[in-house]
């Protein structure tokens, strides 16, 4: 009898622990953000949030929207890298699946104002290097080195289907590593703005090394159908980083257009450092008269971010000298709070530090304009901010939009209008 | 804490003792000494062997003791003694010529679940899994120890696919895989538990959470211990395995010995070759417009082949030495790549390929009356792996060229690295019984590991343009533990004290961010301590372990690959405090048998080694806290003895704890990537005399389920409820990701013994409903797939 009690007790004790295991969570009651009404109604706001690993989610705010924002019980779409992304309308562009399968991923933000998954653009390259540009919601353009490094593919963003391609063959000199538009795609009317790579890729390094310390960009005529010619600027190096973080910007006032050069990263040779550099309106060629050194206000350091607006350059100076690769000195890191959000005058070339907190790149997205305001991205460990100020370029105010609390790096931002 | 432990230690050295020692003699009727006789105890244990003699002095508890005596493989007599330890202990045998007429044993496997058992009733979480049964299975390891309750193996593919182990909740380094107590690695990929047949184990001792004092180990949550086959007897065995995708597996296992048992020679090898062309769902790019399509298309690139040859001799029942042997080892191992950690990036032309040289020599001896064992044991290897990535062309998974004249590598930038590795590693396990109730163990694991290679397209430092593997690298390590075994009130309780000392350095290259490299070390000491108490009467069993176990950042977390991981030098041990609390519930009558089993553990695990992703280098670092809470049962009844049915069922609650205030939303979180409920059901009948008078046939069924787990943290207020639809959170990146709920996966086989015992046919079917598979996102595993094993015994025929 005391055996069957006991077992009885076991098995009852079992079911209990399996019932106990399968008990689903009581919700915790959401309670979101206070409304505000300071915040325009038909905007919704895209918030890109990683966790440590990288790994993270796109959250869209619209009746949420708030100073502080807590992410824990907002419904996201789930990522496994988050580095930003793009807008085009309502429609949300990045680069790799969900996953992170290499291609584009198209989404949509559905009728309760959810991310969902549209269609995916995969790229035959087994490297994260697929750079692209949405120009339109019929006209894209992207680069993978399956397909040719000197040829520039042409996609739909809406279909997301490969149309075609632009061939830059013409311009290899028959190093092992030549690219066009690996790194920079830009468009100004009806013209193509492709960086021009010439080199070999050294055994363990990252960039590849060019035939000549100088940057190229070559200029595509898509009426003509034809490359108007190359343009190069000497005393610097490398255009563009990453695919994921886009190194040019087109002033809308002056339609000027802007490019950053990194230079080599891993050796940061103080002869051919990071600069920013300028293609004029109505030109198809550098302004040789135009550059700005990093030297000027940092070194070892480098450009690592670019939004132009009315002659003025927004960018990131580190306070101490860093490296990419391997930190700084005097144990500084390369992701420490150093990247101070600076104007620079293009004009003058005088520079201003933005009061807003310091950013440790982290994310790598550019400031943008919208409204009458510029907004920037920081995630600042030691202030423990991981949001977005926004700066009247009229009136120089600086605003805090939100923050994320206890929610991760904000990693991108983007604002679409109804 | 430590003056406590220590005061016990010593208050625990003046008490009673656990067996004493046995006196046996063996005659025949001339009054001649009988040499080279066998000589177990009831539980099939090898006791050791007659000398020349007839004399043999073994170790027995007190009271009543059953004794097997064998000679030339057959048993001549089962007797029964009792032993007083206070008494003299001496016992005379005169046998006479009987053991010429065979004596038939019915029922090896009582000896078999016996030694099972004695395993288990250690104070330990230890499970042992006998494969002496399992000789006619197909397959490796890694699919018996799937079937086992708390650990749950996770494979990238078919055979020679990296195989990970999660047991109680913890995985990868946090849980330590040994051979004969001695570390995996130093056998080469020849032996894992991707490529090991049964056939060359005799069984394989999990260890759930707390590890035993003889493998003085610095596993963080448990580990398993494969213990190499050993016949007592003259053996001879072949076996043959066909089975689907182009897959043959063969081994031979032998061991011969002199009349005289002074000296024996045999061997343990195996050959595994599959061409892993198994069908799988990935997706085909229409070459216009770069559409997306899925079919189930081949696997063209992912072949393995692997031998292992090990050779070994020794000499036994001397003055000098209980045992001694000398053991060579050669392996081989090559390994196509297929894919990426996703499966979608598809390669064409990657491979790695390694070759293995492995001298081994163990030394045993009682002393003083075998109150005093020493058990030593000492390895060195000789590693050459290569790994080769210098394609320029990129392949589709039709395996038609996409692209040529690209950039090399189709994995990274390219490699063609060779890496020389040199390990040595000894093992010493002292062990003293003080008094009748009281052992004391000692036990020593010193490992050492130096490296040097070359990758001409790897890393290479900025300024001096030094490979950076061209410079050697030293890990060392060096684990020890002290201990006290006791037992108390009539046997019925066990009690294991035990402190451990971790200890590891290193040496290596790091560069700094100009390009500048230079040799740098560094080093790491910490402490550990373990405790376990068992009772058990006739039917009930309880044990309550703990252990405060470290994991010792290896050569790689430290210093990276100097190509894709940077260095870390102030990497520091992951610690974890272990607790385990088990239950046994055991029925047995004539002909049936119910044994209900369950086990809670716990464990608080901070220092998690995380490997940090970044772009240009990622990096490993100390970084998550994690508790663990979870459960398992298991039940097996057996209402007939030639039928048997059970189920076990594993949930474990993984979790992170103590989270950065920035990541605070993710306080409770489960830690991602880790399956946490899942469980096997299976059935076994036997028929006997069915075709053939002394024939036995076998049907087994087995079933496999692992419940949905994501690839990445969500927050927990989010989480889907245990077996509700996931409605909060947009994810495509749960395993599986086609809205099953699970995974249930089954296998059949039909086992036929020929009535002479020594051939037997085996066919099974794995994964009898073809189910997409998946341990890892994405990456499917095999589908329906045959097997057809044949196995041949030359000379044992007292082996079923």
């Amino acid at each position: 009898m005391k055996r069957r009690s006991l077992f009885r007790s076991l098995v009852v004790g079992f079911s209990g622990l399996m019932i106990f295991a399968s008990c689903s969570k009581s919700d915790d009651a959401t309670t979101p953000p206070e409304e505000t009404s300071e915040f325009p109604k038909n905007e919704t706001w895209v918030v890109y949030a990683a966790t440590s690993g990288w790994s993270g989610g796109i959250y869209t705010l619209k009746e949420n929207k708030a100073r502080e924002v807590n992410l824990a019980n907002l419904p996201f779409f789930q990522l496994s890298s988050v580095l930003g992304g793009r807008t085009l309308g309502k429609t949300l562009y990045k680069v790799n699946s969900a996953s992170n399968a290499q291609g584009i991923l198209k989404m949509n933000l559905d009728a309760s104002n959810k991310v969902v998954e549209d269609k995916f653009l995969p790229s035959l390259s087994t490297k994260y290097i697929s750079n692209y540009l949405v120009a339109s919601a019929t006209e894209g353009y992207y680069w993978d080195d399956v397909r040719g490094g000197l040829k520039l593919q042409t996609f739909n963003p809406t279909t997301m289907e490969r149309t075609g391609e632009i061939d830059f063959s013409s311009l290899s000199e028959g190093y092992p590593d030549e690219s066009a538009g690996q790194l920079i795609i830009a468009k100004r009317d009806d013209k193509l703005y492709v960086d021009l790579l010439l080199g070999t890729l050294e055994t363990g390094n990252w960039q590849v090394t060019p035939n000549k310390k100088e940057v190229a960009i070559a200029v595509y005529d898509l009426t003509k159908k034809e490359i108007v010619g190359v343009t190069k600027f000497e005393g610097t190096t490398h255009l563009g980083v990453f695919i994921d973080h886009v190194l040019w910007g087109l002033d809308e006032v002056t339609q000027d257009l802007y490019f950053v050069a990194v230079g080599d990263m891993k050796v940061q040779d103080a002869n051919y450092s990071s600069r920013i550099l300028r293609i004029k309106k109505g030109q198809t060629t550098f302004d040789q008269d135009f550059s700005i050194d990093i030297k000027d206000f940092q070194f070892k350091a480098e450009f690592n971010r670019l939004f132009v607006y009315n002659s003025k350059i927004y960018t990131t100076i580190p306070s101490r000298a860093t490296s990419y690769y391997g930190g700084g000195e005097h144990g500084v890191k390369y992701r420490d709070d150093i990247w101070f959000w600076t104007e620079i005058d293009a004009t003058t070339k005088v520079a201003r530090r933005l009061n807003m907190p310091a950013d440790s790149f982290y994310g790598t997205q550019n400031p943008f304009y919208h409204n009458g305001e510029i907004y920037f991205l920081s995630n600042n460990t030691k202030e423990k901010f991981f949001g977005v100020n926004q700066y009247n370029p009229e009136t120089g105010v600086v605003k805090e939009t939100f923050r994320l609390v206890e929610s991760g790096r904000l990693n991108g931002f983007n604002i679409i209008v109804d | 804490m430590i003056k406590i432990f220590f005061l016990f230690l010593l208050t625990a050295f003046s008490l009673q003792t656990i067996g004493c020692p046995v006196q046996l003699s063996v005659m025949n009727e001339k009054g001649n000494g009988m040499e080279g006789i066998t000589v177990k105890n009831k539980a099939a244990f090898l006791l050791g062997y007659t000398n020349a003699q007839g004399n043999i002095t073994v170790e027995l508890e007190e009271g009543k003791q059953t004794l097997l005596f064998y000679k030339d493989g057959k048993q001549i007599l089962d007797t029964t003694i009792v032993i007083h330890c206070n008494g003299s202990n001496q016992f005379k045998f005169v046998l006479s010529e009987k053991w010429n007429s065979p004596v038939q044993l019915d029922e090896v496997t009582v000896y078999s679940k016996t030694a099972k058992q004695l395993m288990d009733i250690s104070p330990f979480s230890v499970q042992s899994i006998d494969l002496q049964k399992e000789y006619n299975k197909g397959g490796d390891v890694s699919e018996v120890l799937n079937r086992a309750s708390g650990i749950k193996l996770r494979t990238d593919g078919n055979i020679g696919a990296p195989v990970q182990v999660n047991l109680g909740g913890l995985q990868g380094k946090a849980v330590r895989i040994f051979k004969d107590g001695i570390p995996v690695e130093l056998f080469g990929h020849g032996f894992n538990l991707g490529t090991i047949p049964l056939n060359m184990l005799e069984r394989v001792e999990v260890y759930k959470g707390v590890m035993p004092l003889y493998l003085a180990s610095d596993a963080l949550g448990g580990g398993i211990n494969l213990v190499s086959r050993q016949e007592p007897e003259k053996t001879l065995e072949l076996s043959y395995e066909i089975a689907s995708f182009n897959t043959h597996r063969a081994t031979v296992y032998g061991l011969w010995h002199n009349k005289s048992r002074k000296w024996y020679i045999g061997t343990n090898s195996s050959f595994n070759y599959s061409d892993n062309d198994y069908k799988v769902h990935v997706p085909v790019y229409a070459t216009g417009t770069g559409v997306r399509v899925y079919k189930d298309l081949r696997r063209f690139h992912d072949a393995v082949r692997t031998y292992y040859v090990e050779a070994f001799a020794g000499v036994q029942n001397r003055k000098w030495a209980d045992d001694l042997r000398l053991t060579l080892i050669r392996s081989s191992f090559y390994k196509e790549i297929q894919h990426d950690g996703i499966m979608d990036k598809v390669y064409g032309e990657p491979f790695s390929k390694e070759q293995n040289y492995t001298g081994l020599i163990s030394y045993k001896k009682g002393f003083l009356e075998n109150r005093l064992k020493v058990n030593l044991l000492g390895t060195y290897s000789f590693f050459n792996t290569k790994f080769i990535d210098t394609a320029t062309v990129r392949y589709g998974w039709d395996g038609e060229l996409i692209g040529s004249g690209l950039r090399r590598g189709e994995i990274n930038l390219g490699n063609n690295q060779q890496l020389n590795y040199h390990f040595f590693s000894s093992r010493l396990n002292i062990s003293y019984r003080i008094s009748n109730a009281h052992t004391i163990d000692f036990s020593e694991l010193y490992y050492q590991q130096n490296r040097k290679g070359s990758d001409p397209l790897g890393a290479i430092t900025a300024v001096e343009k030094i490979d950076v593997l061209t410079v050697p690298a030293v890990y060392r390590k060096n684990n020890m533990g002290l201990g006290l075994r006791s037992q108390w009130f009539n046997k019925s309780v066990e009690s294991i004290v035990a402190l451990k000392h971790y200890y590891f350095s290193t040496k290596g290259y790091t560069t700094d961010n100009f390009g500048l490299g230079w040799r740098s070390a560094v080093s790491n000491r910490q402490p550990g301590y373990l405790a376990g108490l068992r009772w058990n009467n006739e039917r009930f069993m309880a044990k309550l372990s703990y252990e405060y176990a470290n994991r010792l950042p290896d050569e790689n977390e430290i210093f990276g690959d100097g190509l894709m991981t940077k260095e870390n030098m102030s990497l520091k041990p992951e610690k974890s405090h272990n607790i385990n609390l088990n239950g046994q519930y055991t029925l047995q009558a004539e002909y049936h048998s119910l044994t209900l089993s369950a086990g809670f553990f716990y464990r608080k695990v901070k220092d998690i080694i995380f490997l940090q992703l970044d772009i240009p280098f990622n990096k490993y670092i100390n970084y998550e806290r994690s508790e663990v809470k979870g459960f398992e049962v298991e039940a097996n009844y057996t209402p007939h003895k030639l039928f048997d049915v059970g189920f076990n069922l594993t949930y474990q609650d993984v979790r992170r704890v103590d989270v950065e205030s920035i990541f605070a939303f993710l306080e409770g979180s489960r830690i991602p990537n880790v399956p946490f409920l899942f469980g096997n059901t299976w059935l076994r009948k036997e028929f006997n005399n069915l075709f053939s008078k002394k024939d036995r046939v076998e049907l087994t069924w087995n079933g496999h389920y692992t419940h949905r787990f994501f690839l990445y943290a969500i927050p927990k207020s989010q989480e889907p409820a245990l077996f509700g639809k996931n409605e909060k959170v947009q994810t495509s990146m749960i395993i599986p990701n086609d809205n099953r709920l699970g995974q249930f996966s089954h296998n059949i086989g039909l086992y036929y013994h020929f009535p002479d015992k020594k051939l037997s046919v085996s066919a099974e079917c794995r994964n009898l409903g073809n189910v997409r598979l998946y341990d890892n996102f994405n990456i499917q595993k095999p589908g329906r797939s045959y097997h057809l094993k044949f196995v041949y015994q030359f000379l044992n025929q007292n082996k079923k």
